[in-house]
């Protein structure tokens, strides 16, 4: 059982219905593009911590551009905590759970708090809990599970608890962000991320402009040079396509290295805008609407790992270059993240 | 290019108030947010055929205030010249008056052909610059490319859907299929036309591009440089190019600023066209400019040129005749 099954009849509403969750998250983001889930978080607290720590945290939550639900109904006595956290989680990727006095001194159901975390196991963490104004001995005597996932501490104040929260959910490795960070970090072979990106266009429509709905075709040869990833938006107004282009180096490429990669990938934008200009129609058979002087971006390297040179290099190649721009991976990491 | 993540990140005070935010972009215009100065939320439409968009700079159009670095501004200009417009699809597609300019000839040959168009220069420009500038414009890159552009809009494409062609200043729409045949019908009448009426060869409409005069004015009709900075931009293009009235192609590029001064002024907006007319005779070329009505509106004399020391055109060309 992947971590995603236990609520995936809840999301579709067919309880009967088995289905492996991974491949209902890749349907639901093909579908949905990355939101698959409407909240990043939702917090669950207790009635009485509602506006000292819940209000506030779900501020600062907002502000480190995490997408937060606090429940209007709170958790009361009698109610299933199970209930309440599942429901949650069918509209959040994560639940946090504000554990403070307020929290432990109600008779919650043991069993049913433990088995939340039972859901977990071997896959990543769904259930933040956030300590406000308790000690790891308090939590150790009320749930020794609980004592040993400290996601958060209100002690450190709520924008350092919101910025811990917001490492977990941002780097989740299961995530699309999170899977492209891991390709990115693994300095895989440009195809894999390639491949990565045909099969989540939002996130080159977000990093284009061109919105959720894009059309994105791999590999396309005009004249001798091929594009690695044409991006194209429908333009409602005038009826028509506008595409972009985006050329692959290497992920572990450096600007200012020895057989200059960005000059060499400008030279094969260029030739294919000179194609592209001296055979429109053929051009345009294969992307409706093309035009010779479409927007480009090489992409290559790494934003921490350049050097002065290549930053020296990069910044050369952007302010003398019209309609060509350099930028490093980053800017799909940052793209995946954004159009969360 | 219009670079997405740039207009995102753009904070600049404009005349309005401020703008701190990219809304979005659409097939004609780029959305900007804006705090009005009175504190109203606005959002803030400009056309995306403005030069600043494409190069990466805040122009005058959005600003009160210089927000652009001169330098690199300079430089991404000699980059269009170097380049001939290859990498933007020319240059008159991202520098807003020229797009209108062209895009306008092409709305009067769609609306009427020939007939319409030489009626329309003829009452505008007047006979004489007119029959000058007719052949010249036809005979340009950039209205062979927007036919180009008509005439495979069918590629890939089922004739029969709509589309709207143009650009964003003259847009005209139809089927497919009907736009692609009338766009090749009208280019070979023009390569017919052109045989006939033979332009001037010392025009050299296919060196417009080339021209830093083009491509300089069309920055300063287009939102950059103050009337402070003109100077410096001389300066720069005598040092990249030489003294313009000195440069083999000087004719060839006095003609285009004479044409296009005088097009720009009858066609579009006078006031535009002085910028180019301002650059112009501080480089050296001076020409009359007319108006809708016919009167002259400029001959450049009383600008004065940047190097009193260098001889304007006419001085040049009346040297070589003399010598």
């Amino acid at each position: 059982m992947t971590h995603f099954d236990w609520f995936v009849p809840g999301y579709d509403g067919d309880p009967t219905q088995e289905s492996s969750g991974e491949e209902w998250h890749r349907a639901a983001e093909n579908q949905e593009g990355l939101r698959v889930k409407e909240w990043d978080v939702f917090l669950s607290h207790a009635t009485e911590d509602k506006a000292d720590v819940a209000v506030p945290l779900a501020d600062a939550l907002e502000r480190a551009g995490i997408r937060v639900w606090v429940d209007d109904r709170q958790l009361r006595i009698g109610d299933s905590i199970r209930e309440k956290i599942d429901e949650g989680l069918s509209r959040s990727r994560y639940g946090a759970v504000i554990l403070s006095p307020n929290f432990v001194a109600k008779p919650w159901p043991r069993r049913e708090l433990n088995a939340l975390f039972a859901l977990e196991e071997g896959g990543t963490p769904l259930i933040l809990p956030v300590w406000h104004n308790i000690d790891r001995a308090t939590v150790l005597s009320y749930s020794p599970i609980l004592a040993d996932r400290l996601a958060a501490n209100t002690n450190d104040g709520m924008d350092e608890a919101a910025k811990k929260i917001a490492a977990v959910v941002l780097n989740d490795p299961t995530s699309p962000a999170g899977r492209l960070l891991g390709l990115l970090d693994a300095a895989a072979d440009p195809d894999d991320v390639k491949s990565f990106l045909l099969s989540h266009p939002q996130i080159l429509g977000y990093a284009t402009g061109g919105g959720r709905n894009v059309q994105v075709h791999g590999d396309v040869s005009l004249g001798d040079a091929s594009g690695d990833l044409f991006v194209g938006t429908f333009q409602p107004t005038a009826l028509s396509w506008s595409w972009y282009l985006i050329m692959l180096g290497k992920v572990d490429n450096h600007p200012a290295d020895a057989d200059d990669p960005l000059n060499r990938i400008a030279r094969q934008v260029s030739q294919m805008r000179r194609w592209t200009a001296n055979h429109l129609f053929d051009a345009r058979s294969q992307l409706p609407d093309l035009r010779s002087g479409f927007s480009a971006t090489i992409v290559l390297g790494r934003r921490a790992q350049l050097s002065p040179e290549d930053e020296t290099a990069l910044r050369d190649f952007n302010d003398l270059s019209v309609g060509t721009r350099a930028r490093t991976y980053d800017w799909f990491a940052d793209a995946a993240r954004d159009s969360r | 290019m219009i670079d997405v993540e740039w207009l995102r990140g753009l904070h600049v005070n404009s005349p309005d108030g401020v703008i701190h935010g990219f809304l979005g972009m659409g097939t004609e215009w780029v959305v900007l947010q804006c705090t009005h100065s009175d504190g109203m939320e606005t959002a803030l439409s400009i056309r995306k055929n403005h030069l600043g968009f494409h190069i990466g700079e805040v122009s005058h159009m959005l600003t009160d205030t210089p927000g652009y670095d001169m330098g690199r501004v300079n430089r991404k200009l000699r980059q269009l010249t170097e380049t001939g417009g290859a990498e933007t699809g020319g240059a008159d597609l991202i520098i807003a008056p020229y797009d209108e300019l062209y895009s306008k000839v092409i709305s009067l040959l769609a609306a009427g052909g020939m007939p319409k168009l030489l009626s329309e220069a003829r009452s505008s420009m007047g006979t004489v610059i007119g029959a000058m500038a007719v052949p010249f414009i036809l005979s340009t890159a950039a209205i062979r490319r927007r036919l180009e552009d008509i005439a495979s809009v069918d590629a890939g494409m089922d004739g029969a859907e709509p589309v709207t062609v143009n650009g964003p200043a003259f847009p005209f729409s139809g089927d497919r299929g009907k736009l692609a045949s009338w766009a090749r019908l009208m280019t070979e009448f023009l390569s017919e036309w052109l045989e006939q009426v033979s332009p001037d060869p010392a025009d050299r409409a296919d060196l417009l591009e080339d021209d830093p005069l083009y491509i300089w004015g069309g920055a300063a009709m287009d939102g950059f440089f103050t009337d402070d900075e003109l100077p410096a931009v001389v300066e720069y293009i005598t040092e990249t190019f030489g003294w313009l009235p000195e440069h083999p192609m000087a004719y060839a590029y006095s003609q285009h600023a004479f044409i296009l001064s005088n097009v720009l002024s009858t066609f579009l907006n006078e006031a535009r066209a002085m910028r180019l007319v301002k650059l112009a005779a501080m480089l050296g070329f001076l020409f009359p400019v007319l108006d809708r009505s016919g009167n002259q509106v400029s001959d450049g004399a009383a600008i004065r040129r940047m190097r009193t020391d260098a001889p304007t055109l006419f001085e040049v060309m009346r040297g070589h005749t003399i010598g």
